[in-house]
């Protein structure tokens, strides 16, 4: 009976000739990616995009980002506002006051004195340089600092 | 049975296998246009700032008196301390991995806090070594005593005396 049953040829859907094909699978996926996408969904955007080569220190801090003059400091070097303009001083310096930095802070122009400035630290990197960096944004009237971490709530 | 809900029924399918397809092509181009629009807004990293402050210049005029020294917070890479004034509250070692008692760090900082309400600054001192993770690390600990005014100093020196030297 089962046996006569198979052989019996199936009724298929009339299509006219039109190949529908099925759609459930993508819309689950859909809804998934929705569902994440919408828990990941920020109105402000990232003001702040970091280096990808930069591995910023973990931390509880909730401090929104505000817009700021980004400084990073890598292992590879200074880097102010996208532009390379010292490599890393040696822990055997003497002087605190990174002169190309310096250099660099005071050449920001009329309105750049005392700018706030977002330090974006290597969580690798010693505090001898950061030390140093931290002096010479001193020294050239960048007292608005801020230290740039992940948060780890998040 | 009235004759509409008899008339209703006769339209239903009788048979299990009378698939009923709904039509998912506008749902499909909702998704295709909402989906790209959420991805280049969606924010995967959520990055924070720690605002502190730095050593100011002390003159003579500015001199401080015994109660309004600020809590001072030691790091170096083998220990961890808590000093207030020329006192050593506590000190904690640091393991080879950088590991210390973080959560009695914490005790006692809540402690001092509450010990002096008014004063409301603590500074980090830090010597060379100490990579900067650990930095933001302590810098957290403090934060989350109840301490709004957070310094960052350098040069705690706890290898040969009790106190830590405090460059400005």
């Amino acid at each position: 009976m089962i046996a006569a049953r198979n052989a019996l040829p199936r009724s298929r859907p009339k299509t006219n000739g039109i190949a529908r094909p099925q759609l459930t699978s993508l819309v689950d996926m859909m809804v998934i990616l929705l569902v994440f996408l919408l828990k990941s969904f920020s109105v402000e955007g990232q003001l702040v995009t970091p280096s990808p080569d930069l591995h910023l220190p973990e931390s509880a801090a909730t401090t929104p980002v505000e817009s700021a003059l980004s400084l990073e400091v890598t292992t590879g070097g200074i880097v102010l506002d996208g532009r390379h303009v010292a490599d890393l001083p040696t822990a055997s310096t003497d002087s605190l006051l990174i002169a190309p930095l310096a250099s660099a802070l005071r050449d920001l122009g009329p309105g750049g004195e005392g700018q706030a400035l977002s330090i974006q630290c290597d969580r690798r990197v010693d505090f001898a340089v950061l030390k140093r960096v931290l002096f010479t944004c001193d020294r050239t009237g960048h007292d608005d600092l801020s230290l740039l971490v992940i948060r780890e709530d998040a | 049975m009235s004759a509409r809900q008899a008339s209703i029924l006769s339209r239903r399918p009788t048979a299990l296998g009378d698939s009923v397809e709904i039509d998912v092509t506008p749902i499909m181009n909702m998704f295709i246009i909402l989906i790209p629009f959420l991805v280049s807004m969606a924010v995967f990293t959520h990055l924070a700032t720690h605002t502190f402050s730095l050593p100011a210049e002390d003159g003579p005029s500015q001199a401080r008196t015994a109660d309004e020294v600020p809590l001072t917070v030691a790091v170096t890479s083998s220990a961890v301390a808590v000093v207030w004034g020329d006192v050593e509250v506590a000190r904690f070692v640091v393991a080879a991995d950088g590991s210390f008692d973080t959560v009695a760090l914490e005790t006692v900082l809540a402690a001092e806090r509450t010990r002096r309400p008014e004063v409301d600054q603590v500074v980090v001192a830090v010597d060379d070594g100490v990579i900067c993770a650990d930095v933001v690390r302590c810098l957290d600990h403090c934060k989350a005593a109840g301490y709004r005014d957070v310094g960052l100093a350098a040069g705690a020196n706890l290898g040969s005396s009790q106190d830590p030297e405090v460059t400005p």
